[in-house]
């Protein structure tokens, strides 16, 4: 390995040199700094492939040809390789992105540049404490330099204010240092951790020093206002390399220092961390400044970070090789995608912009496949293993916040709203894209580590990236193709699973093939949509594939994070999306936690403790839109684009669906946990809640104006069905649920992609501006018509079986309660469905939609393939039941059975190819005397309304289908106060104002942040007494 | 131990770093002018170094020169600890480059139209 001395040596000789290179031209001046630096990342990566794959040991550097104690060793092991690497590349990056200004402005920025950096990479290698003193003031005395570099008035202020904080911190550090070796009399790290003379309150106290310097330089809460403002104010470049580079370098000064600290030390820092985490996202959900809220983002992960690695010494996590997969690969996570996102904050948007930005959002709050979600992942099972909720909850409730305000500015910028600051024309995105790819190769790189190496759950990003690249090209090239995808995946993976997951296979990929499919109905490329629902569509199919927590967890998070981007994707998706996330977040935090606490969601999983089923339970639900946790869904089904929106109701509620009944399945697999679920209330509890669910859903559906919203309420009513059928848990209820689900797959469908097609001809989706479209849109009205029946209940079509299976199996299980309800809330189904036919397709045809045609085939083919199979299943039930009833088989006795074609139950039986051809022959026989006696009718012209001489404002509006419901809503509306929409406001207002009361620590006066260091410092040190 | 004999056992050198550190960073919190922060600063680092100086200072040994006269083999037995007075060397050296830095940053902060009050500079908050 190549001694760093001379790395030392260059990058001092170069920026000495500089000045007088310059004369030659800025040009050559710029070449030699980023060949320095470049030679920095060089030096580093040999390392780190010496150590790892070369088979080198870690290796200590002596200076001026001695060792200590009589001189500074310099050592290169596996974290200082990498942080040199890490460090180096995000310095060397940052710095090509700043070329234009390090071209125009002084030599001294690209100076003190070289010298941060390299200030930044002692600090990573030297195991002398006093050396370590000097590399850290180097490296802030160049940062304070380069903060000023190009005289811009705002640097200049916050850059004073970091001097202060500096000059404190630098003063602690001296003390702690100078009294270190008063009692060790060593000034190397390594001897004086193993010398006996730092026992005892006095040693305690001088180590206190050194590490509340320290802690002062990592910013953590309150004592980080200064940091704050630098990240606000100085150069994007500049910003990425103190919130990258210096953090990583501070990080690792930390880490060095361990061997000195006591358990009590060790307290300070993990609390210190844990609160800087919690109060840094908190400060940061109201701001509205990227940069800003990019500075609270990087104060935050420092502290989660720092509170890792001392949270491992303290509780034994996992020792070193946890601490470099879990604190480093936040450390990664965080050096490079926050170094990206501070770079992209001053270029104007733009679909790059948009494409960067979102990759590195998405990889900062940590999803999949980023090194950050594999971090949480470990970190999150060994503090479940070591039963630390307290600390689980604030990390998670704190991430999800993070999560929030950092999506809350990508929504922004993918919609184009610029910030003040964006205007940048001449910032590149070469260094974000680098980044970005960065980012994901440590991503998958990590994952196939943690053993997650099934090529097809991964296939969702694959075929994310494949489509992205081809995205210029027209929708009816990627349609196919995304199609071919689906079906090679269904063709791979479906053989190897159980009849259940090839069950909810068919809903899962088959519907997202249809609705891919669907996409066909506009022309040209459709950005975005093709990548986003093809990758969607396999994750759906990746959740049934996995077969052990992490890799569902896995699925299931990539299941959220493509759903949340086609959501984004519509056209007022702004909000719904970033609400949508949230939940998806906050149920997948629960999940996770079950998933982790052993509950089993895949075959042959075991079952798990009764807590860790609730919670995953729990997070289910959330993601099923449960009553209570469902607000999210009416916004995210109704702004997402028409052929999404479909999707999701129709295809990827039912992931929810088979989670939930992979959830009991694993449960009735072990005695104890069957008869806990005969016999326990909780079944009963998620029947109610499903029943509320149904309930609400329904009433909610019947006072909308806007169609999707409608759907979307009803999509949610009738998911609660399946719930309550599930809760019965016997082979009748489970019957019911897998019929009930393929059902509503079946007839949400058609309904989505009828309107689709309505909507899109018709450009509006509130129904009283829709009336008379039967004989525009025969086919849509076909569709409508028989999927309402179907929805509906009434004989002859598949909902008669199901309603009947329903009130079957719950009467049977004696729930007579639940059945009148049930019974109530299908009731009020029909209430919106009458509306939605009635309102869109009867009645008289609006003039300004006189021109309409039928909707496209890409939406008619799939419908009339939908209405096959419902036919099909309703004519002859078996064909539906036969496979449902093997996949359930004999739970806890038969209750139905088939004799022919009827199912009988103890209460009676159904014959569904009886009741078609009955009620068929009703039909026709209705059918020709309409025919018959069909009278010419007289047409009136519409809205020639006059009142009192005076023409009404909007006359559309005094149309009979608006507020159609009104009486209704007059005598029942106070059930559907949106109560559980103000709860969730109000927590997020509650949220939102004490981030907003936190913030206001930050005054803005550098006085009150050396104040915060100040009264920081004494704070800790009483708690230490304590400790 | 009496009063006096506790009096006796304070280090000066340490004592008075230790009253230079705090009235420096009295300065440092209360004096809102640029400049006398940059100045208040300085007298905290010179409290500092004294503290230093003082851990190295054994009474009753000689300066710590190895020369001709003196026996190597016995000098670390008569000479004050050197080390830390190498440290209070660099650490001055870093100080004057803070300090220096400091006033230019206030000078360019007034150059550039503003007050030389630090209360002036508190546009980025919250």
């Amino acid at each position: 390995m190549v001694n760093p001395l001379y790395l030392f040596a260059a990058s001092l000789g170069v920026a000495f040199l500089l000045p007088l290179v310059d004369k030659l031209g800025r040009k050559l001046s710029l070449a030699l700094a980023y060949l320095t630096l470049a030679a920095w990342l060089a030096a580093g990566l040999s390392y780190l492939w010496a150590l790892s794959f070369g088979g080198a040991q870690a290796t200590l550097f002596g200076t001026a040809g001695f060792e200590a104690p009589l001189a500074i060793m310099l050592r290169v092991g596996l974290a200082e390789a990498a942080g040199l690497s890490a460090l180096s590349l995000v310095g060397l990056l940052a710095a090509i992105s700043m070329r234009n200004k390090l071209r125009d402005s002084p030599i001294g920025g690209l100076m003190t540049l070289l010298m941060a950096l390299m200030g930044m990479s002692g600090i990573v290698l030297t195991r002398d404490l006093f050396n370590l003193f000097v590399f850290l003031e180097i490296s802030s005395i160049a940062s304070y330099g380069l903060i000023a570099y190009d005289d811009r008035k705002a640097a200049l202020r916050a850059g004073f204010k970091y001097m202060i904080a500096g000059g404190i911190a630098s003063a602690l550090y001296l003390i702690g240092v100078v009294y270190i070796y008063r009692f060790t009399g060593q000034l190397n790290l390594d001897l004086a951790a193993s010398s006996p003379g730092l026992a005892g309150a006095a040693g305690s106290a001088a180590v206190f020093f050194l590490l509340a310097a320290l802690l002062v330089e990592l910013k953590p809460f309150p004592a980080n206002g200064w940091a704050i403002d630098v990240y606000h104010a100085a150069d994007p470049g500049v910003a990425g390399i103190l919130s990258g580079a210096s953090a990583t370098a501070l990080m690792l000064a930390l880490w060095k220092i361990l061997p000195l600290l006591g358990p009590a030390h060790l307290s300070l820092v993990a609390g210190s961390g844990l609160l800087s985490f919690v109060a840094g996202n908190l400060a940061g959900a109201r701001q509205g400044n990227a940069r800003r809220m990019l500075g609270y983002s990087s104060v935050a992960q420092l502290g989660l970070v720092m509170a890792v690695i001392a949270l491992n010494e303290l509780y034994g996590l996992g020792g070193e090789g946890f601490v470099y997969l879990t604190a480093g690969g936040l450390l990664l996570n965080h050096l490079l995608a926050k170094t990206g996102l501070f770079l992209i904050t001053e270029k104007a948007p733009s679909g790059g912009t948009t494409a960067l930005g979102g990759l590195l959002a998405l990889a900062l709050v940590g999803l999949p496949p980023f090194p950050g979600f594999w971090a949480k992942w470990s970190l999150v099972q060994a503090l479940v293993a070591k039963g630390q909720w307290a600390i689980i909850a604030l990390i998670l409730a704190a991430s999800l916040v993070e999560a929030f305000y950092v999506l809350r500015w990508f929504g922004s910028l993918a919609k184009g709203k610029a910030d003040e600051s964006q205007l940048e024309p001449r910032a590149s995105l070469f260094a974000p894209a680098l980044l970005a790819l960065a980012l994901t190769g440590f991503g998958v790189l990590s994952g196939w580590n943690a053993g997650l190496r099934e090529p097809l759950l991964w296939a969702p990003f694959a075929l994310a990236v494949l489509l992205y690249i081809l995205d210029r090209l027209s929708v009816f090239v990627k349609a196919p193709l995304a199609i071919a995808a689906v079906a090679a995946f269904g063709y791979l993976a479906t053989p190897g699973l159980d009849g259940l997951r090839q069950f909810f296979a068919l809903m899962l990929l088959g519907g997202g093939a249809l609705f891919l499919l669907s996409a066909m109905r506009k022309a040209g490329p459709r950005r975005g949509l093709m990548p986003l629902l093809g990758a969607a569509t396999l994750s759906l199919g990746a959740v049934l594939l996995a077969d052990s927590a992490l890799s569902f967890f896995f699925a299931w998070e990539a299941m959220t994070l493509f759903s949340y981007l086609l959501v984004l994707r519509g056209k007022e998706g702004e909000k719904p999306a970033l609400s949508y996330l949230s939940f998806g977040l906050g149920g997948a935090f629960l999940l996770m936690l079950g998933l982790l606490g052993g509950a089993g969601l895949w075959p042959g999983a075991p079952a798990g403790p009764a807590w860790a089923l609730a919670l995953a339970a729990a997070g289910i639900l959330v993601k099923l839109g449960a009553l209570g946790v469902h607000v999210w869904l009416p916004g995210a089904y109704a702004e997402a684009d028409d052929e999404v929106s479909g999707f999701l109701s129709a295809s990827m509620s039912k992931a929810g669906i088979f989670a939930l009944i992979a959830l009991m399945a694993a449960l009735s697999l072990v005695p104890a946990g069957r008869e806990a679920l005969n016999q326990g209330w909780a079944l009963r509890g998620l029947g109610w809640l499903g029943l509320a669910t149904a309930l609400f859903g329904a009433l909610y559906a019947i006072y909308q104006e806007d169609i999707k919203k409608t759907l979307a309420w009803s999509s949610m009513g009738q998911l609660g069905y399946v719930v309550l059928a599930l809760a019965i848990n016997d082979q009748a209820g489970w019957t019911t649920a897998l019929y009930l689900a393929l059902n509503h797959f079946l007839y949400k469908g058609m309904l989505f992609l009828a309107i689709a097609g309505v909507v899109q001809r018709v450009g509006t989706r509130n129904m009283y501006e829709m009336g008379g479209l039967i004989k525009k849109m025969p086919f849509s009205f076909l569709s409508v018509l028989m999927a309402i029946i179907a929805l509906s209940g009434v004989p002859p079509l598949s909902g008669f079986g199901g309603k009947w299976l329903l009130y079957s199996s719950l009467i049977n299980k004696g729930w007579y309660l639940e059945a009148a309800v049930a019974f109530f809330a299908s009731a009020v189904a029909f209430l919106y469905l009458y509306r939605l036919i009635h309102s869109i397709f009867l009645g008289q045809p609006k003039p300004s939609q006189a021109l309409v045609k039928e909707a496209p085939l890409a939406l008619t083919l799939p419908q009339g393939f939908l209405m096959a199979i419902l036919l099909a299943v309703s004519a002859f039930p078996r064909l539906m039941l036969d496979p449902i009833m093997a996949i359930v088989g004999n739970r806890s006795g038969t209750i139905l059975a088939f004799e022919g074609g009827r199912l009988s139950s103890p209460l009676g039986y159904w014959n569904g190819t009886l009741s078609m051809v009955v009620t068929a022959a009703v039909f026709g026989l209705c059918f020709v005397w309409m025919m018959v006696n069909l009278h010419n009718t007289q047409s009136v012209k519409q809205f020639n309304i006059v009142y009192a001489a005076e023409r009404p404002h909007t006359p559309a509006t005094t149309h009979y289908a608006f507020a159609f419901f009104e009486p209704y809503r007059k005598a029942l509306g106070f059930l559907t106060r949106e109560r559980a929409e103000r709860f969730w406001e109000s927590a997020g207002g509650g949220v939102s104002a004490l981030g907003g009361a936190l913030r206001r620590l930050y005054t803005g006066n550098g006085q009150t942040y050396a104040l915060h260091i100040v009264l920081y410092v004494a704070i800790l040190y009483l708690i230490m007494g304590v400790l | 131990m009496n009063a006096l004999e506790f009096l006796a056992g304070i280090n000066p050198v340490a004592a008075s770093g230790a009253a230079l550190v705090l009235v420096g960073l009295w300065g440092v919190l209360a004096r809102p002018n640029l400049f006398k922060i940059a100045i208040a600063f300085t007298v905290l680092e010179t409290g500092v170094n004294l503290v230093i100086l003082s851990v190295g200072y054994i009474r009753g040994r000689t300066a710590p020169i190895l020369d001709a006269a003196s026996d190597a083999a016995t000098a670390s037995a008569r000479m004050t600890d050197p080390v830390p007075q190498a440290l209070v060397l660099t650490a001055i050296v870093i100080g004057l480059a803070v300090t220096a830095l400091m006033l230019s940053y206030a000078l360019r902060l007034k150059a550039a139209g503003g007050g030389s009050s630090i209360e002036a500079y508190g546009e980025e908050k919250w």
